[in-house]
């Protein structure tokens, strides 16, 4: 039975450089190449901020989400391809309105581009215009699609009308619930925008942060730009 | 010399006001809820004394520049001997401004000492002792463990004189950082051993002295997050000057996660139990007509006369499945060990998103929740005619128990509604949206697992040096990243076809219960290649987990390092590759064309490849080995049985050709129970057995345990040997009774026979029940290290501390499994220790290579592998 000081931070394990965690490590090689500790000075100091200061684990989360929403999103594209394979099938015209929000979605994305490019160049004003025009053109590109809903409702095309409108109504709804979370991003980019920091480490870490958020909130907002162009082309375009 | 004196005063005094409004010298930022009151207490004094020091000053100069003498002696001062009305106005409006300064200044003090710490603090015993501080917490039961001053042994590590034989300090921690909650009243009470000592860290705005003989109890509440350096601040000896430790405030969150990873485990054993006890009802409508009237009573419409209904058994087969794959076999190994343990393996203080980590848990238990709520929304007949489940659930509850479906809830069936019978109304719909809300909370875990894997690894982790669960994890969390979302779509599908009346997967043309249905014809097939591109990885998901327990145990008990490391993990990522390739061997007679059956079923044994491989490896680990036949050891051994007799027959029904007969019948049951029910449930034994002692900071009962191995052992194959040869003479599943047909007649002794070992086994598990509850009060106490492991949660106090390294990250020297390493003191190196602190091992110096993975750096290469 071994009993080791190990978890004793700070002090007591310098005194005691028995073997565990007393080792601070600097100077020594490791041969691996883990990420996080050990470039700051012994005695414990720094760790647990790191976590601030190089949040890359916000856009890795980011990315790893993408993908699992591009997996529900496969998964009905091959339940669609495999239903529209199937006989019983009728095309829906696509509503004409749906260019018009593809085109503002679309728009959304450089607008999007724009405010990443004005919070680099540390333009902070130019930063919240495009943040806010992004965040326009995503409710304007919602409305759209309400308004090509209620279009299709009037017509009489509902829900259970016909296996290609089921797909449509699905399909584009929950890409609307997708885009909605995209739209809380930016919002809290937005409300965040204001926030100045008073001087030195503070806003060092304010701006690494801010940067981290943008990323993220970018990665997803232009997926959902690319998710509904694919979409739209898998239901009007294709076959 | 007047005027050189009035603009030396004035210089002064500018210099001075210079140096108090320069914002870099002034105090830190507060952190505290009385911190802003303190600063902006602070600056109204300031202000007071900086007007008076001003005018006082600026006066004195004109005084000495404006009246100085000239030398005339003629000249001559004003005579007066004073102004009472002047000095009445000056006298009064001193004391005003002083009495007021002198009141306001009382109500941060009165705050903080004249009220009592509120209800729900956090309570920390602080015991300072020359240049040292103790943080004594009281652990999970909330209660400090009694101290005495007599059985203070800092050679024992026992600084604060904890009684180890009060129960109260069983899970009591004693660390050298003061970890707090944020947004939380903290309540210290304060000691000193020896002299008198100080606490201060200048962010709290807060100082108090620790003296010998008194215990001081103070409070305040954190609002900040961050990491604070902790300062003595009375002169308490030699080295007053370094008597330094940390505060570390961290979100309410990342305080309770040790309990987020245990709710989970709590939560899979709620689940497993009541699966447990579904299973024993099933097997007993199986074996005998009797009527018992206990079933009854609990049971007034599922056991009508003590006998029960087809539909309440279907229904119980529909529940069990469901809670046994998505809340025990999804969610203990990850959600519970994983959660826990892979931070502290890979060296992380916590995993990378806390928050997210806690909202998973929360909504997995909405998950479990609403799928309990199936059973009573279906099973009630008022509940059942309510307008809400008629209009939004697909129709009210049936009045028998439960949703019907299996857990694969095939369509049509599943699809139609009410009309389709008794378990087929709102409880379905319910089952759906449980399964949908599980799969979210379980893509955030994943999300959660990925990130944490790939950003927080310590330094010197690399990933080739993880232990294997965290590979296990790791994979899984990939998994369940791409399978998930293919079922939550598959689920939303179905709900639709159930409530909105679309037609994914009701086909044109049905007629049910002699009704035509105006459905505009959908797949049933498509539910079936969704389903099962989720449900075969699922598989995985629920295994891998306890295969890389088993590598970590079989290693850590055979004292040898794992054998073939690297083609454990490319086996371990090969079998969840070649898991989303195999889908269709689900539905070889399905009505799938026969060509794509043939390149499924290719496939599909093409998996055995990676699995041999994984079961060789952990042959070569324990060959040759030095094993200690600990509990957890057994089950890791339990589950290599396990896994190759279930495993092995799935090369039988892997076949187009075996599955024609075999397809549904007790031969899949008996292959799927062995292989992911009871091997993965042996897994998640043997990590319980395992981490009881890190997670708890006592050690199970080793005889019980012992004892609960064997009989479950014994149990299950007793249980599910004979369903093979039931399955080869033709039992189908998911039958409420065999007694229909004459050529299952035979079966009876068999069907009997699995029934009684399915009791022997589930009473032996009341023994691991007794025995946790046991030893959580009474179980001997463990060190760090009682396995005398070499992975990281090892190097850390059992229980480790709120973020798990005591606020520092360690380093990591090398691979997982460093056992019985030649020329080294002890059979086992921690991942901790670098080579220069292992005496015998011959130093490479500066030539060691610059990445070793496995293994460590002897003069003879990479050992341990003969």
């Amino acid at each position: 039975m071994v009993t080791m000081v190990t978890t004793k931070a700070g002090e007591r394990v310098a005194e005691r450089p028995a073997r565990g965690l007393g080792r601070d490590g600097a100077g020594k090689r490791t041969g691996g190449n883990g990420s996080r500790g050990g470039q700051f000075p012994p005695g414990g100091g720094g760790d647990s901020q790191r976590r601030d200061e190089t949040p890359h684990h916000y856009r890795i989360g980011m990315w790893i989400a993408v993908a699992s929403i591009l997996m529900l999103f496969m998964a009905l594209t091959s339940a669609y391809v495999f239903r529209a394979a199937v006989s019983g099938w009728q095309d829906l015209q696509a509503p004409p309105l749906l260019w018009v929000s593809t085109g503002v979605i679309i728009a959304s994305s450089f607008t999007f581009a724009l405010a990443r490019k004005s919070l680099r160049r540390d333009d902070g004003a130019a930063y919240r215009r495009w943040i806010g025009v992004t965040l326009l053109l995503g409710l304007a590109f919602l409305g759209c699609q309400f308004l090509a809903w209620r279009g299709l409702i009037a017509q009489g095309v509902y829900l259970a009308s016909s296996p290609h409108s089921s797909f449509f109504y699905l399909l584009t709804a929950l890409h609307a619930l997708h885009l909605a979370g995209g739209i809380a991003g930016l919002s809290y980019l937005l409300l965040r925008a204001g926030r100045v920091a008073r001087g030195g480490e503070e806003e060092r870490a304010v701006k690494v942060r801010r940067g981290a958020a943008v990323d993220a909130v970018g990665i997803y907002w232009h997926f959902m730009d690319g998710l509904w162009v694919y979409l739209f082309a898998l239901l009007f375009l294709w076959r | 010399m007047g005027r050189l004196l009035a603009v030396l005063l004035w210089v002064i005094t500018i210099a001075s006001v210079w140096l108090f409004a320069n914002p870099r010298w002034w105090f830190p930022r507060g952190i505290t809820e009385h911190a802003p009151d303190y600063d902006r207490q602070f600056m109204l004094t300031i202000y007071v004394v900086g007007v008076a020091f001003v005018a006082a000053q600026i006066a004195l100069g004109v005084a000495v520049w404006h009246y100085s003498s000239k030398g005339d002696r003629a000249e001559r001062a004003v005579y007066t001997h004073g102004n009472n009305r002047l000095e009445m106005l000056w006298t009064g409006i001193t004391a005003l401004i002083f009495i007021g300064v002198a009141l306001l200044g009382q109500r941060v003090w009165a705050r903080l000492h004249f009220y009592q710490s509120p209800a729900g603090s956090a309570q920390v015993h602080v015991v300072a002792q020359q240049f040292q501080w103790n943080f004594h917490y009281p652990g999970a039961d909330g209660q400090f463990g009694h101290t005495e001053p007599r059985l203070i042994k800092d050679a024992e590590l026992n600084f604060v004189g904890l009684d180890e034989q009060d129960p109260a300090a069983k899970d009591d921690q004693v660390v050298t950082t003061l970890v707090i909650p944020v947004n939380r009243p903290v309540e210290l009470a304060l000691r000193s051993k020896d002299v008198t000592h100080s606490i201060w860290v200048p962010e709290t705005r807060f100082k108090q002295d620790l003296v010998p003989g008194m215990n001081i109890n103070v409070h305040f509440t954190p609002v900040e997050t961050g990491k604070f350096e902790l300062a003595c601040a009375e002169l308490c000896g030699q080295l007053h000057f370094k008597m330094k430790s940390y505060l570390l405030v961290v979100p309410q969150d990342v305080y309770n996660e040790m309990l987020g990873s245990i709710q989970y485990l709590i939560l899979a054993m709620f689940s497993a139990f009541t699966g447990m006890l579904m299973s024993l009802l099933m097997r007993l409508k199986l074996t005998t007509e009797h009527p018992f009237a206990f079933l009854e009573t609990i049971f007034p419409n599922g056991a009508p006369g003590g006998v029960m209904t087809p539909e309440f058994y279907l229904s119980l087969v529909t529940m069990h499945g469901t809670m046994m794959v998505f809340f025990v076999l999804t969610t203990a190994p990850q959600g519970g060990f994983g959660n826990y343990m892979l931070p502290i393996q890979v060296g992380a203080d916590d995993m990378a998103f806390p928050r997210l980590n806690m909202l998973s848990f929360w909504v997995t238990l909405v998950g479990l929740l609403v799928l309990i709520s199936a059973i009573f929304v279906e099973g009630s007949t008022s509940l059942g005619t309510s307008g809400f489940v008629n209009k939004y659930l697909g129709g009210g509850g049936s009045g028998t128990i439960g949703p019907i479906g299996g857990w694969t809830g095939y369509p049509p069936l599943s699809a139609l509604g009410k009309i389709a019978g008794p378990g087929q109304g709102a409880g379905v719909t319910i089952w759906g949206l449980s399964i949908a809300i599980f799969c979210v909370g379980s893509l955030l875990g994943a999300l959660n697992f990925i990130t944490t894997l790939l950003n927080m690894r310590c330094r010197g982790m690399s990933l080739m040096r993880m232990p294997l669960t965290c590979w296990s994890w790791f994979t899984t969390a990939i998994l369940a990243l791409l399978a998930f979302p293919v079922l939550l779509a598959a689920i939303v599908l179905l709900v639709l076809d159930r409530t909105a009346g679309t037609s994914f997967f009701i086909p044109a043309g049905e007629v049910v219960s002699d009704a035509l249905l105006t459905h505009k014809g959908g797949s049933p097939i498509l539910w079936q290649h969704l389903f099962w591109f989720f449900g075969h990885p699922e598989v995985y998901i629920a295994i891998l987990p306890g295969m890389g327990v088993t590598s970590h145990l079989l290693s850590t008990f055979s004292r040898r390092p794992v054998f073939g490391y690297r083609a454990m993990v490319f086996a371990m990522f090969g079998i969840g590759l070649l898991g989303f390739f195999v889908w269709g061997h689900h539905m070889f007679i399905s009505g799938m064309s026969p060509y794509t059956g043939m390149a499924f079923s290719v496939l599909t044994l093409s998996i055995g490849v990676p699995s041999a491989i994984k079961t060789f490896n952990w042959l070569g680990t324990v060959w040759g080995g030095k094993l200690r036949f600990t509990t957890p050891m057994l089950f890791a051994l339990g589950f290599v049985s396990l896994f190759v007799a279930g495993g092995v027959t799935g090369l039988v029904l892997g076949q187009t050709t075996l599955d024609l007969a075999m397809h549904d019948t007790y031969f899949v049951l008996a292959h799927f129970h062995l292989v992911m029910g009871v091997a993965a449930i042996f897994g998640i034994f043997a990590g319980f057995y395992f981490w009881f002692p890190k997670m708890f900071g006592r050690m199970m009962n080793e005889t019980w345990g012992k004892v609960h191995f064997f009989l479950s052992f014994i149990g299950v194959y007793g249980i599910f040997m004979p369903m093979h040869t039931m399955g080869v003479v033709g039992m189908p599943r998911r039958y409420s009774a065999f007694t229909e047909y004459a050529f299952l007649g035979k079966l009876s002794p068999l069907v009997l026979f699995v029934t009684v070992s399915a009791f022997f086994t589930a009473a032996a598990q009341l023994i691991f029940l007794f025995n946790f509850f046991w030893s959580l009060k009474r179980g001997e106490r463990a060190g760090d290290n009682p396995w005398e492991a070499t992975t990281l949660e090892w190097v850390i106090p059992s229980p480790p501390p709120f973020d798990n390294f005591g606020g520092k990250l360690p380093t990591v020297y090398r691979g997982s499994y460093e056992f019985s390493v030649p020329g080294a003191p002890d059979d086992f190196i921690l991942q901790t220790t670098p080579d220069e602190d292992v005496p015998g091992l011959s130093h490479a110096g500066d030539g060691a290579p610059a990445t070793r993975e496995q293994g460590v750096s002897t003069g003879n290469g990479h050992n341990g592998h003969h």
